[in-house]
């Protein structure tokens, strides 16, 4: 059962085994494991319910129904926009579809230098396996690549950069390229398509325009969780209560709002790490001039990622090069206009230009702790951009530039507030030297965040145990990427599922 | 895409607070402020929405076959998208167009920005996004963002710049657009 906030006309109080707050990849996945496990479950999500019939494939309009801020948050400064869902199925509505496992390397990353238990590859495998059967996860083959992925795979060939098919989660894919507005196709396999409806079929329940407000804490134990009803059009309550009682709780709502809410309860004194630690993988955009059309708009957005650089290199403690994925990037002409360089007729310029316009994206590993805080009430996200993630960002304006002008870009774009245009290889480095990461000269987007709840044996510098549980509590868990110690460093979506499905086992423990 | 309250604006820094001082103490300076017809203003106050319709003018005046932006009514897709935001960041956003309103005075031109002919606009916001001070880039940088997002987002420019456009042949706006068109026109939803 769905039921939207319109339908809620007056209180409700429910009871059940595990009351979840959040509906993206962390909340359903294990939602429905639970339910179909035979645990009552009851999911809560803050945004509305839209399906493919409310996906229109325009931007003004579908920003508005599932992107958090409406597509306008960015962090503290102004220096990174904040991207995240705020609907039924979190941003796997609006994410891409990038499918990866989480690296070996980071998994014993994770085990050697941050003690993690539990999470092992041996343990995980099993997990991804499921996973990529339950969604339909494949290698994107020659007939996804649009002409900007064509052009990345070749680039890179040229370079000899290490370059690999981009796995996907689709079935059926149109090829449309509307994936960043919600697939109007039921292809895209978000959590509206996969395990939302297996909860549904095994009786849970999930309220949507309901934000979890107060937990009711008896001691170390959660008692109830209080929570509104909005209106849509607003945002704001529209008057009904929910109140649900349950055994277990979990907070499922995503890299920004759950060290937010929990920030929310007044543990940030008991848990001094809530909040720290946040990485949110800051990605570069840089835009790219051809003489032939490139229409990135079409077709899947990354059917091809440059690996070369994924894990950082160093000289003994100097920084080399590297520490991010590069992609090919997608945009539609709004959000693309809005993040071009310029005003007036040299933006317009550019924008009459648009079929040949094409671009690459990296997505850094964060290597400077960012942090989510409450201020006057306010959540505030700090993203630095200096220190090693600004080396990081500084290496891949260069790297995605480089790549570029190897793929025959007439002019390369750098996208910031100077309008840095590079038209010659032996000019990227000069150029990219000279960029300026003070706030708002750039446009950066955070489009994985995470790490501000993470996992680990101290309740000084973690905020949930290996099994999921925030440290002094019995019955409060964390499942999505705020758990995580670092950034995975491929796309998250599939290593929370993961995570996800350990909670699960977890919690089915716990309520034996 | 902007987060900035007063608070922020202060610690800024001197020039920050200097333009604080500027910018909200002149927020009260509503004369010479008028909408014109058709116009509401439910997100932004009437100076406000001067404001933004000054910036659109010289973003985008009609050229070829673009449209004008003030003919698109971008101004006013702005101030339902003001409407539509957290009271927070309704805030942040009014504050930062009160920066820009006044900010010219400080990048060198004798005059509020909308009561500057076109080109002098153009020159006095491609200063401000220049400057050397955060919090004037930071306004200038937001309004420059909504306001290209919501112009080339409108399907009138789409022929123009050579975007086929959306598969899905019906536009279905968001349960906040209905609401706000309706505010607009007077009638409860």
């Amino acid at each position: 059962m769905i039921r939207q906030g319109h339908e809620v006309r007056a209180d409700v109080t429910e009871s059940c085994d595990v009351c979840i707050i959040g509906s993206g990849c962390g909340g359903a996945s294990l939602a429905a494991r639970l339910a179909e496990r035979g645990r009552s479950v009851v999911v809560l999500e803050q945004g509305g319910y839209y399906t493919r019939a409310d996906f229109d494939q325009r931007e003004t309009n579908m920003l508005a129904k599932v992107d958090g801020g409406r597509g306008l948050d960015t962090s503290t400064d102004l220096s990174v926009a904040l991207t995240y869902g705020n609907n039924v199925g979190g941003a796997s509505v609006h994410y891409w579809a990038d499918s990866y496992r989480t690296p070996a390397d980071r998994l014993r990353l994770w085990e050697e230098q941050y003690g993690l238990k539990g999470h092992s590859e041996a343990t995980l495998a099993p997990h991804f396996a499921q996973l990529e059967q339950d969604l339909h996860v494949h290698l994107a083959d020659d007939t996804y690549a649009n002409r900007m992925n064509q052009l990345i795979r070749e680039g890179a060939e040229k370079l000899g950069w290490h370059v690999a098919r981009v796995p996907q989660a689709r079935k059926g894919c149109t090829r449309s390229g509307y994936c960043m507005l919600g697939c109007a196709y039921d292809a895209k396999q978000s959590q509206l398509v996969s395990y939302l409806p297996r909860m549904v079929n095994a009786g849970g329940r999930l309220y949507s325009d309901c934000r979890a407000e107060r937990l009711v804490f008896e001691g170390s134990k959660v008692k109830a969780l209080e929570a509104s009803v909005l209106d849509r059009a607003t945002g704001q309550p529209s008057g009904p209560k929910v109140r649900v009682s349950a055994r277990v709780y979990v907070v499922a709502a995503g890299g920004f709002a759950t060290p937010e809410f929990l920030l929310r309860q007044g543990l940030k004194e008991r848990l001094p790490a809530l909040g720290e630690h946040f990485f949110c993988n800051p990605s570069a955009m840089v835009h790219a001039l051809y003489d032939e059309p490139i229409i990135q708009w079409r077709n899947i957005p990354a059917a091809w990622g440059v690996e070369e650089f994924r894990l950082a290199r160093y000289d003994g403690p100097r920084y080399v090069e590297g520490g991010y994925l590069l992609m090919a990037n997608q945009f539609h002409p709004g959000m693309l206009a809005a993040v071009l360089p310029g005003i007036g007729a040299s933006h317009r310029e550019l924008m009459m230009k648009l079929p040949n316009l094409g671009g690459a994206i990296s997505w850094i590993d964060d290597a400077e702790d960012g942090r989510i805080s409450l201020e006057n009430g306010r959540r505030r996200v700090h993203v630095p951009l200096t220190g090693n993630n600004g080396l990081r960002l500084r290496d891949a304006l260069r790297k995605q530039a480089k790549l570029l002008l190897t793929t025959g870009a007439r002019e390369v774009l750098l996208g910031d507030v100077r309008d840095t245009r590079i038209q010659r290889l032996e000019d990227v480095d000069k150029a990219v030297d000279a960029v300026d990461l003070r706030p708002a000269r750039n446009v950066f987007a955070a489009p994985h965040p995470g790490g501000g709840a993470r996992m680990g044996a101290d309740p000084k510098s973690s905020v949930v145990g290996f099994d999921h549980r925030v440290h002094g509590t019995d019955n409060l868990y964390v499942a999505d990427p705020s758990v995580f110690p670092t950034a995975p460093s491929v796309d998250p979506s599939l290593s929370i599922m993961a995570f996800s499905f350990v909670a699960a086992d977890v919690i089915q423990s716990s309520l034996r | 895409m902007l987060k900035m309250t007063r608070r922020r604006l202060l610690a800024a820094g001197l020039g920050g607070g200097s333009l604080l001082l500027v910018g909200s103490g002149l927020r009260w300076f509503t004369s010479g402020y008028q909408l014109q017809a058709g116009e509401v203003a439910l997100g932004l106050s009437v100076k406000e929405l001067c404001v933004v319709r000054a910036l659109v003018e010289v973003f985008f005046p009609a050229s070829g076959a673009l449209p004008s932006g003030v003919a698109l009514g971008v101004h006013q897709r702005i101030d339902e998208e003001v409407w539509a935001q957290p009271q927070a960041l309704r805030e942040d956003l009014q504050a930062a167009l009160q920066l820009l309103e006044h900010g010219p005075l400080l990048v060198g031109f004798p005059g509020r920005l909308s009561s500057l002919d076109g080109p002098e606009r153009e020159k006095a916001f491609a200063r401000m996004l220049a400057s050397d001070q955060d919090v004037v880039v930071q306004a200038a940088v937001a309004l420059k963002q909504m306001a290209h997002l919501f112009y080339y987002g409108h399907p009138d420019t789409w022929k123009a710049i050579g975007y086929d456009g959306p598969w899905v042949p019906q536009p279905l706006p968001s349960e906040s657009s209905a609401r706000y068109q309706s505010l607009a026109r007077g009638k409860p939803s």
